[in-house]
């Protein structure tokens, strides 16, 4: 008996015929790991494309007081001049990316169309900018606390470094327009 | 004779460096107990609309708004509601598209007519041809809402409602809210918001 088993797992290294419950559940358990490792890799990455804040959460992102240069450009998939000047913020993001400089998208999308526009949005334009969805449902409780001076019209950007700051309502054509306030807050 | 000069050059700078940063501001069109300015623009009928040729209104809901603008467009209906309820009550809506079109061909006159004609706008629906009622009017954005007293004397700037996107779930009705207060004679409550919209397409704003 046992010299035949003992040849058919020299046969079959991993056979399963000695210890068929627990191999097999070895098996599965691997399985499982795999597929939960899959799933938070998807997830995580989904987290990393958009990452959505209340008002509250956001907050903090614009007062950052170090000597980082933030533009954080306010923005939605629906709006047409926004989606015209991104490819600006997206060279500005590539070109500065090893100094500090740091551009934040921020999408007033509504939170119903973050699976449907926003993410689709993001993965097929390959943004590389930091992205965030603001999740609230009234301006009229946020636009002020943002910038008192907004109207509320987008696109809309702010540039801060520690204490100083620019804000700009329009939009801009060329990457130049945004480097030149850059640079003007990178000397401050 | 020093002191008094010193004084007096003190003054001076206070004065010059206040007006200074004062006076952007003013430029911004108007606020909240400014009287507005009549206007007289194409309507998608082909006649010429000014507040005071529209009878026996004692009030006016002057939104600026246009078609292409996807924020503008969700608040179509209930515009139109607006508009039915209020406008036997004297308070008629008065919509100006304030867009360039040679900048936003959607929001051509032609464009605005047809648009007028699919959702059977009950409100006059006004092209602001050159561009000059809604810089005096301060606005910035469509849609964006002056509610004006009969005197032409605004009472409530800002936004339709606190939900744009889904109207089943308006919490706070701030126009309706401002209207039935001037309606009683009663003063706004919150006489400005705010809300996101789509800039006014020109060719001004456009950096060189």
């Amino acid at each position: 008996m046992e010299s035949r088993n003992f040849d058919l797992r020299k046969q079959y290294p991993f056979s399963i015929v000695r210890k068929p419950m627990i191999l097999s559940a070895f098996r599965l358990s691997f399985i499982l790991c795999a597929v939960m490792t899959f799933f938070i890799i998807g997830t995580s990455h989904a987290q990393k494309a958009v990452e959505v804040m209340t008002l509250e959460e956001f907050q903090p992102v614009l007062q950052q007081d170090n000597d980082t240069v933030y533009i954080v450009n306010f923005w939605a998939t629906w709006c047409k001049p926004c989606v015209a000047e991104m490819p600006y913020f997206e060279q500005l993001h590539a070109k500065y990316k090893d100094q500090k400089v740091r551009v934040i998208l921020v999408s007033l999308d509504v939170f119903r169309q973050l699976e449907t526009k926003l993410i689709p949005f993001v993965e097929k334009n390959k943004i590389q900018s930091r992205v965030l969805m603001l999740n609230e449902k009234d301006p009229n409780k946020y636009i002020d606390k943002i910038e008192p001076s907004w109207s509320g019209a987008i696109p809309a950007t702010i540039f801060y470094k520690g204490k100083k700051r620019e804000f700009v309502e329009d939009h801009f054509e060329d990457l130049a327009s945004l480097e030149t306030i850059v640079l003007q807050l990178t000397k401050s | 004779m020093k002191k008094i000069l010193s004084i007096c050059l003190s003054l001076a700078v206070i004065f010059a460096v206040t007006t200074a940063f004062n006076s952007p501001e003013k430029t911004n069109g108007l606020g909240i107990g400014d009287k507005a300015s009549d206007f007289s623009l194409k309507n998608v009928d082909g006649k010429m609309v000014s507040l005071a040729s529209i009878k026996d209104a004692k009030g006016y809901i002057v939104v600026f708004t246009c078609n292409h603008c996807p924020w503008a467009v969700k608040y179509e209906d209930r515009i139109i509601k607006l508009h039915n309820k209020y406008a036997p009550m004297g308070y008629p809506v008065v919509a100006i598209n304030p867009n360039d079109p040679e900048v936003q061909p959607e929001d051509s006159f032609d464009k605005m007519v047809s648009r007028a004609k699919d959702k059977k706008f009950p409100f006059v629906y006004l092209l602001d041809e050159g561009q000059k009622v809604y810089p005096d009017y301060g606005a910035t954005k469509t849609p964006h809402v002056f509610l004006l007293d009969k005197n032409l004397v605004v009472q409530y700037i800002g936004a339709i409602d606190d939900s744009a996107d889904d109207a089943s779930s308006v919490e706070t009705p701030y126009l309706e809210n401002a209207i039935g207060a001037v309606m009683k004679g009663q003063p706004v409550e919150m006489a400005e918001t705010k809300a996101i919209g789509c800039s006014i397409k020109t060719k001004k704003a456009k950096k060189s």
